[in-house]
């Protein structure tokens, strides 16, 4: 069976329990689980940032930046922020970075961004709650729009709770059939949904 | 009079109605009591996500709901699992939804849970 994993907000792990934590990550088949700090100063980076050990689940560090300028050469996983026209075309412009979230108020990724962002191997990676709460309206139908044109522009994407409750997790396996309402083969969806497009 | 046994016809698998049995557990406490709630809710969640007729092809048939392990268990068609499974993601009313099985037949599911 394939194992999956996920990017999941620091809060889940400061108000949930790790053993708690870790029978539902394996209930929900998530093999390895990114616990993401969001960056906003330099200050953040400076704080410690410890991670539970588990012999069932890998966990590894990740960082959420808001600003391109504040990260140097990282050997953690870094996603920087877009939600805004600007933040996505500061991202895109540059080389080998990760996009988080570029549903915004009014679409802010067209065709020029999804060339953009296969010449300079950016990967996309969506928050699939955004399709579940207030937002819902607005994600799904920029989702709709953006992700047939990052298929045919082979551009990858990527996808995450980044969840800051348990509710907001979900099984992979529930996420991969509902993925196929966005034009995507399922060969396609285990390529996306597998650990090894990180590398 | 010698009276001899006749043989009752099977069904031939290959004839037999396809059916998929699934189970999950939720995790929130639920405003719904019944059965037939269960049903409604996940119904309207199937029809949000693929449409009506869609829905009722699916034939969603609510076998057992425990309120105290907060399991459930439902049979629908097999031609519709992917859709079933697709209009889970919506669905608000479960919270989160895990321990998903998914078996051909209800003996498999039962030995499962």
């Amino acid at each position: 069976m394939q194992k999956y994993f996920d990017f999941v907000s620091e809060k889940l792990f400061e108000e949930n329990n790790i053993d708690f934590l870790e029978d539902l990550f394996l209930s929900l088949h998530i093999n390895t689980v990114y616990i993401t700090r969001f960056i906003k100063t330099k200050n953040n980076l400076n704080k410690e940032f410890k991670i539970p050990k588990s012999k069932n689940i890998i966990f590894k560090k990740a960082y959420l930046f808001n600003n391109i300028s504040l990260s140097k050469n990282n050997k953690v996983t870094s996603l920087f922020l877009g939600q805004t026209l600007q933040n996505n075309n500061s991202v895109v412009n540059s080389k080998n970075k990760i996009l988080f979230d570029v549903i915004s108020e009014s679409l802010s990724f067209d065709e020029s961004s999804v060339k953009l962002s296969y010449k300079n191997h950016i990967k996309i990676l969506f928050n699939f709650n955004n399709w579940r709460n207030k937002k819902q309206s607005k994600a799904i139908k920029q989702s709709l729009f953006i992700i047939p044109l990052l298929k045919n522009n082979l551009v990858d994407m990527l996808f995450c709770s980044m969840a800051e409750k348990p509710d907001e997790l979900i099984d992979f396996n529930i996420l991969k059939n509902f993925l196929k309402n966005f034009d995507l083969s399922e060969n396609l969806i285990s390529r996306f949904l597998n650990e090894k497009i990180l590398k | 009079m010698v009276v001899r046994k006749k043989k009752i016809n099977v069904i031939r698998p290959t004839l037999r109605h396809k059916k998929r049995y699934i189970s999950f557990t939720y995790s929130k406490q639920l405003s719904i009591d019944s059965k037939i709630k269960v049903y409604l809710s996940l119904f309207k969640s199937l029809v949000q996500d693929k449409g009506l007729v869609i829905a009722y092809n699916t034939n969603i048939t609510v076998l057992d709901v425990n309120f105290s392990k907060k399991s459930i268990l439902v049979r629908i068609n097999k031609l519709y699992l992917d859709d079933f499974l697709s209009s889970l993601f919506l669905n608000k009313d479960f919270g989160l939804i895990k321990d998903l099985a998914i078996r051909s037949t209800i003996k498999q599911i039962k030995n499962k849970l």
